[in-house]
């Protein structure tokens, strides 16, 4: 096969408009955005892993999880955000990294949202003891980083093969 | 979306989060921080200052331990346990002032706040013992547990 009908087949699988050929132009935005992901959960999984017990705490007073539950997460989830972190820096996995932390994100703000509702005073354990408690401040923060992720997500998945493909 | 993204998506996904289970696992067992994962923390290893509603009330009994109520005063005022102060950890900066000069620093205090899904109570605790107070315990528990049981209120 020519390079110019594997460029031809590739971008027709991939149906890149001009438009999304500027929207994918925009790689170091994407990348800016993603380092700001992945250190806000690199340092929030740090301080997790750090002090696993403290996490634990905050995760009992969300009065949520089974208490049989509450070591497991307490030690998976803060390595999961930690490796996801890591990866959508190093640009390895990042579809699946930015899935990772988009849905940590998304999961973080539902249970924020349910705590709100049950009218409960929880420090939001987001950030080891450096942690707000659950209110508007720290949903806003998650709704952004959910928007943040989906953002980055969408663009990956869109682009992240096209750098292969150059326009014609 | 095409089915070789969906894939790939699917297939980093699971490939992520399978071998950072691993790792945390693996880390876990090694560290001196590492939690028990096979079963439900004991109130102790969760926090060595909580005590059980029957430990608080045999202290409550026993009369040689302070009560403090971590809740906001509204709260307070609907009900607390008998003889407990207010000291709200949302307030302590100018509360403790007010009542630091008869809390004597050798006591055993006592701190609770609505039930086990509120931090007040820790949070005063910490406020406490970074004030120099060292025998503070907390009934994890609260206002809520102590109601139900009908012990001493006011």
């Amino acid at each position: 096969m020519s390079t110019a009908t594997k460029r031809f087949n590739l971008q027709d699988e991939m149906a890149i408009s001009p438009l999304s050929r500027d929207y994918c132009a925009y790689s170091w935005l994407n990348l800016l955005d993603r380092l700001v992901l992945a250190a806000v959960f690199m340092f929030a999984g740090g301080l997790k892993i750090r002090d696993p017990i403290d996490f634990a705490r905050n995760i009992t007073d969300y009065d949520l999880a089974p208490e049989a539950l509450v070591p497991i997460i307490a030690v998976l989830l803060p390595w999961w955000e930690v490796a996801a972190s890591a990866l959508a820096v190093a640009g390895r996995w990042k579809m699946g990294a930015l899935t990772v932390l988009t849905g940590l994100s998304a999961g973080f703000f539902v249970l924020g949202a349910i705590t709100l509702a049950r009218g409960l005073s929880v420090e939001c354990g987001c950030f080891g003891s450096m942690s707000e408690r659950v209110g508007p401040v720290s949903l806003s923060v998650e709704a952004a980083l959910v928007v943040l992720g989906a953002l980055l997500l969408r663009w990956e998945i869109r682009c992240g093969r096209t750098r292969e493909v150059k326009p014609r | 979306m095409k089915p070789g993204v969906i894939k790939s998506l699917v297939a980093q996904t699971a490939g992520l989060l399978a071998a950072s289970t691993a790792l945390a696992l693996a880390v876990n067992v090694f560290s001196p921080a590492g939690l028990a994962v096979t079963r439900a923390l004991t109130l102790h290893e969760l926090d060595a200052r909580y005590v059980t509603a029957e430990e608080t009330k045999a202290r409550h009994e026993a009369g040689q331990s302070l009560f403090l109520d971590a809740r906001r005063p509204e709260l307070f005022a609907r009900g607390h346990i008998a003889g407990a102060q207010n000291l709200p950890a949302d307030e302590f900066g100018e509360r403790f002032t007010a009542i630091a000069g008869w809390l004597p620093k050798e006591a055993e205090l006592v701190v609770y706040c609505d039930s086990k899904s509120c931090s007040l109570s820790r949070q005063l605790a910490d406020k406490l013992a970074e004030a120099g107070y060292e025998r503070v315990v907390i009934f994890r528990d609260g206002w809520v547990a102590w109601k139900e049981r009908g012990w001493a209120a006011e």
